[in-house]
């Protein structure tokens, strides 16, 4: 069900009241819908009276009814481990189990974020300018400083928050996949399911566990003046060797929709192998201490040496 | 593939029709299985 946005204004309105001692908040005008993401309603939120060390512009992410709240704890705790670590992110300002607490049944969990200027590294990237050839070297750069980082912090907000740090290891995600699979009536896919219980990652790999964002691509890459604003869309966030970053960004490379993409889609597939292969040779540079399994290697750049 | 599963999905980019059917081929090649992805409820 669709809710009108002056109905979410008031109901931000009332949310941010009940967390914070602030005097009341008003709006600068209605909420302004942004581009988001499959299963969420963002909306570019403007104050004319803000809680105090708040920005004047925020964003609020919104997710549809029924979301788990632990989703939205989970995004939030991400986002202020790596910005405290240094990597460009949207600052969270507030996090709630249900933006609608008065009637929510089901629940729709929000989060208040700083609004991060400038576009997508994708829209940037395919303007007519040198920063064509810089974008996939800004990609990896931004991928290989997130790979850098000591997972501990993570895991630790995660309890601190009351989650399960556990959810954020490979396992969870591959039993979370054989649920959904039972669930969905496709015996067909069962078998891959199956299959992949047998690629189980060993200890000795799971060893080298980082921080992956798990979406990894440049529409989640916010880029203004030609340096990052913003890495958005945390939703996917786990701990796993590095590879599984690297795996979802070359599945979606060369195998993504790419009708999202609209009339850019020919200048994608054209340029799709030579992008893929500037990557590589920049994450590799990045990151000289990061092990690439050869399956990785020949799916991100088969005809690199 | 049941409707209600679908439905969860349908307006998901990855869910139109040749990218599924690409993605199905893909896991063939990857796995050795020999799937058949169900149909896509119309």
């Amino acid at each position: 069900m669709s809710i009108n946005p002056v109905d979410i204004g008031a109901a931000l309105i009332a949310a941010i009241g009940g967390q914070t001692s602030a005097p009341p908040v008003v709006l600068d005008g209605p909420l302004q819908r942004l581009e988001g993401g499959f299963d969420t309603d963002t909306f570019l939120v403007s104050f004319a009276s803000a809680p105090h060390d708040w920005p004047a512009r925020g964003v609020l992410r919104l997710y549809q009814a029924g979301t788990p709240a632990r989703r939205a704890k989970a995004e939030a705790a991400a986002q202020r481990v790596v910005a405290a670590q240094g990597i460009p992110s949207a600052g969270v300002l507030m996090q709630g189990d249900d933006l609608f607490a008065a009637g929510g049944d089901p629940t729709r969990p929000f989060m208040v974020m700083e609004f991060a200027p400038g576009g997508t590294l994708l829209s940037r990237g395919l303007r007519p300018s040198p920063f064509f050839f810089r974008m996939m070297a800004v990609m990896a750069n931004l991928l290989a400083d997130l790979h850098q980082l000591d997972p501990e912090p993570l895991r630790r907000e995660f309890k601190s928050a009351g989650l399960d740090p556990h959810a954020l290891g490979p396992d969870r995600r591959l039993d979370a996949t054989r649920e959904r699979l039972r669930g969905a009536d496709a015996a067909g896919l069962l078998r891959v399911s199956e299959w992949l219980e047998t690629q189980r990652p060993g200890e000795d790999v799971l060893q080298r566990s980082v921080i992956c964002h798990g979406d990894f691509h440049p529409l989640n890459i916010l880029v203004d003046q030609g340096r990052v604003s913003a890495l958005i869309d945390w939703s996917n966030v786990s701990v796993a060797p590095a590879e599984y970053d690297l795996a979802i960004l070359c599945l979606i490379a060369r195998h993504g929709p790419l009708e999202l993409l609209g009339p850019i889609r020919w200048v994608i597939d054209l340029f799709r192998g030579y992008l893929m292969r500037r990557f590589d040779a920049a994450y590799r540079a990045a990151s000289p201490g990061t092990k690439i399994s050869s399956a990785t290697t020949r799916c991100i750049a088969p005809s690199w040496p | 593939m049941s409707q209600a599963a679908y439905g969860d999905y349908q307006d998901y980019a990855w869910a139109e029709p040749h990218t599924y059917a690409r993605l199905g081929r893909l896991i063939s090649q990857n796995t050795g299985i020999d799937l058949v992805l169900p149909a896509l409820p119309s």
